[in-house]
């Protein structure tokens, strides 16, 4: 019964995606005659489809006028001195006149601003509005693009963000000292000076902040319960906080233990997770904003080996090649029929190779980006091609399952790799080219020896690969998978060595820098995030703008380039100090 | 020709009864044309007509018929349009089967709530499934662009989606009886 229902949706949905032959349509339109539950399940799913649409629309407006709101709120926050005169001013009111807040004593906060937003508790639910008062025993949830402003009695202002869920209550053991838990999404603090021994508080499922006077934001990425059917993708609840102003003491809930974080730096703990103090000060700087390409999706970066260029596949089927010195487009590569979703520079710099959509991989010749030849032989998508590191073979890998091995001299098939399971999404060689290490969808990487033609090492992963990365030296494979995890296997056995929740979302772009001190990811959060080589340890995680889904490394590891999945490249200025990580110890 | 009073009054009525029904003629657009700013273009052309030539229809039809006709007619010509360069497997008749289960779920007054219903079903599932369904419906992406980003096949995407939208159907079926319980 249950697979008769998912067949019917598996038709109704190829239907509207235009995916049914004629012969299919004649046959659904006969079964909707005499199928009444047929014909409202057709109904629900465009109707569905059609609500899903106008929620779009009503967030895209909301963000609108969240932007605007979001400017004033600048102007408010920024100035320093105006923020200090107004925590002493509240700090005095409170002294004068906060009995009189704190009359009803159960009273926690007041609404300032708010949209979008319930409110529930012991009284019922109801939609929470300007200057309502919220109270212990409450909880406030913001909806999507919805947002609350509250003043508490205490002198703090707190800003709920989007899809968060924020409870109010008084401690266990202190009846007067009101604690608020997110147990989900964002919240931004701005507390002024609180008197010795009645500290603000806000808990979250993992840790405890306790503050006297500071501003800050906590973020809390909630499980999804386990694994995601669809994607089968693990997901850990974390939290991660970011102190602006002041020092805040953040205690881990599961053991006790305290980390005290001053300005500038943050903090990230959840399940299993270890916790550590690390900066925040920006780790890249902005160099240039390149555009040229006439289709979303920067789908892969590749700097040529002699550092001076660098080339970006587009979802507008072409190949550009771009100078690093005067950031300028030299030259497109136009031909594939479809996106270009990876290429390659061939180790002397003097070829290019390309792998798309269409099926074909095409070389070119770096110079001008003349066209050398196609080459036919995946009967599917090509995701991943590679050079090896003598130049002699070109591997690419593609959706059919399969990696095939050309000769670069006569462009011919060589070998063809067989034994994924699933569409190969990555390759990577090793740096003495004797090994060429795989990754598919079926979850595995695997490490061929093509020297001997052994059977291939096999790493099982819990989620579909993304990307993958060789270290200069070879000691390790840096992956991501769907999951949003990056793992550093052992370069010859594929042996696990270390492992890390990267991005929540999953990890789509990976880079190693050329010393093979660092790695990058990028995900979905959207964020950058570069990760001590060895350890995994997170030494900085950036916020960016738009999804980053390409990454590359220039050739002296001073300069990250970013495709994102509109159509821009941004080069970055990587602040090496990130390594040291000594500004801040953990004080675990 | 001249517009009388009486003629602006059924042109106003048609008006304000597509701006009530709009989510239903939506869909019902969609559906043949399968693409969310094509649906927008083919709405804002229905206000148009009906804005121009109201004023002509006779009152004494009834309004659902005559709207989702033209919004048909209207559809039809994009998809004529585009199919001079492209197969394009839609049946319209076979829409026609579905057009009066489209009208029964469409009670004005009952629109937000389904609306909250879906926005609260989006809210349960796992950020990975949440997102596919924004980059397609809120950012109108094509599988392939979808496949591009996530770095998944364009079918296994189909079989993510249509399962997402089982499990959105059936959890909201369930809200929308529980919501009717607690009112009732």
């Amino acid at each position: 019964m249950a697979d008769r229902n998912e067949q019917t949706w598996s038709v109704l949905c190829a239907y509207l995606d235009g995916a049914l032959s004629v012969e299919e349509i004649a046959a659904l339109r006969e079964r909707l005659q005499r199928e009444p539950a047929l014909r409202t399940a057709l109904a629900e799913l465009v109707y569905q489809r059609q609500l899903l649409v106008e929620l779009g629309e009503e967030q895209q407006q909301r963000a609108v006028v969240d932007t605007a709101g979001r400017e004033k709120r600048v102007k408010w926050w920024v100035p320093m001195s105006v923020a200090a005169g107004i925590a002493v001013i509240v700090g005095l009111w409170l002294t004068v006149y906060g009995p009189r807040f704190g009359d009803a004593a159960e009273v926690v906060a007041r609404v300032e601003k708010g949209v979008g937003c319930r409110v529930s508790g012991v009284g019922g639910e109801r939609t929470l509005e300007l200057g309502d008062d919220v109270r212990a025993g409450e909880k406030i949830e913001t909806g999507e693009g919805g947002s609350v402003v509250l003043a508490y009695g205490v002198g703090a202002k707190v800003e709920v963000g989007e899809m968060s869920r924020l409870r109010f209550e008084y401690s266990v053991t202190n009846k007067r000292l009101p604690i608020s838990k997110l147990e989900k999404g964002k919240l931004s603090a701005e507390v002024a000076k609180q008197p010795a021994g009645r500290p603000f508080i806000v808990e979250t499922p993992h840790g405890r902040v306790t503050v006297l006077g500071t501003r800050f934001t906590l973020r809390v990425e909630e499980s999804e319960g386990g694994k995601d059917q669809v994607t089968e993708q693990s997901q850990i609840p974390s939290t991660r906080l970011q102190v602006e102003e002041g020092l805040v003491r953040f205690t881990r809930l599961g053991d006790g233990v305290s980390v005290e974080v001053p300005a500038g730096c943050g903090v990230s703990t959840g399940e299993d997770m270890a916790m550590k103090v690390v900066s925040l000060t920006p780790a890249l700087t902005v160099l240039a904003n390149l555009r040229g390409h006439s289709a979303d999706n920067i789908n892969a970066l590749r700097f040529s080996p002699d550092g001076t260029r660098f080339l970006s596949c587009g979802g507008d089927r072409t190949t550009r090649v771009w100078d690093v010195q005067t950031r300028r487009e030299l030259f497109a590569l136009r031909g594939h029929k479809k996106a270009v979703m990876t290429a390659a520079f061939s180790p002397d710099g003097k070829t290019i190779a390309t792998g798309s959509f269409d099926r074909t991989v095409r070389i070119w010749r770096a110079l001008d980006g003349k066209p050398i030849t196609q080459l036919d032989g995946h009967i599917n998508q090509v995701w991943s091609v590679g050079f090896s590191p003598d130049g002699a073979t070109l591997a690419s890998a593609s959706e059919d399952f399969t990696v095939i091995l050309w000769d670069t001299d006569t462009w011919r098939r060589k070998k063809t790799l067989e034994g994924h399971s699933g569409p190969l999404r990555a390759l990577v060689y090793s740096p003495e080219g004797d090994l060429l290490a795989t990754g598919a969808n079926d979850k595995t990487v695997r490490l061929w020896d093509l020297r001997h033609g052994d059977p291939p090492a096999v790493y099982s992963s819990s989620n579909s690969i993304t990307e993958m990365a060789y270290s200069p030296g070879g000691e390790t494979i840096a992956v991501t998978d769907y999951g949003g995890m990056l793992t550093v296997l052992d370069g010859t056995t594929l042996g696990m060595r270390v492992r890390v929740q990267a991005h929540p979302e999953g990890s789509l772009a990976l880079a190693f820098s050329p010393d093979g001190r660092m790695i990058a990811t990028a995900g979905p959060d959207p964020s950058i995030a570069f990760w001590d080589a060895e350890t995994l340890e997170l030494l900085v995680r950036q916020d960016t703008p738009l999804e980053i889904v390409s990454l590359a490394f220039g050739r002296d590891g001073r300069i990250l380039a970013g495709g994102d999945y509109g159509r821009s490249i941004t080069l970055f200025e990587i602040d090496r100090t990130i390594l040291t990580n000594k500004n801040v110890e953990s004080m675990q | 020709m001249t517009e009388t009073p009486r003629n602006e009054q059924i042109r106003d009525e048609l008006l304000r009864w597509v701006a009530e029904h709009r989510t239903m003629l939506g869909a019902y657009v969609y559906a043949i044309v399968r693409d969310s700013d094509v649906t927008n273009d083919v709405l804002g052309e229905l206000t148009v007509v009906i804005a121009r030539k109201g004023g002509e229809f006779d009152p004494a039809r009834p309004i659902a018929p005559l709207m989702r006709g033209i919004a048909r007619n209207l559809s039809l010509r994009v998809i004529r349009a585009r199919a001079r360069n492209r197969i394009e497997p839609t049946d319209p008749v076979l829409l026609d089967e579905i057009s009066d289960e489209i009208h029964e779920l469409d009670h004005s007054d009952a629109i937000q709530e389904r609306k909250n219903a879906l926005r609260r079903c989006m809210e349960t599932l796992p950020n990975s499934r949440r997102r596919l369904l924004e980059l397609r419906y809120f950012k109108n992406f094509d599988y392939e662009k979808i496949s591009q980003l996530v770095k998944k096949s364009a079918n296994s995407l189909h079989v993510r989606m249509y399962r997402i939208h089982q499990a959105l159907a059936e959890c909201m079926r369930r809200r929308l009886s529980e919501g009717g319980m607690a009112n009732g």
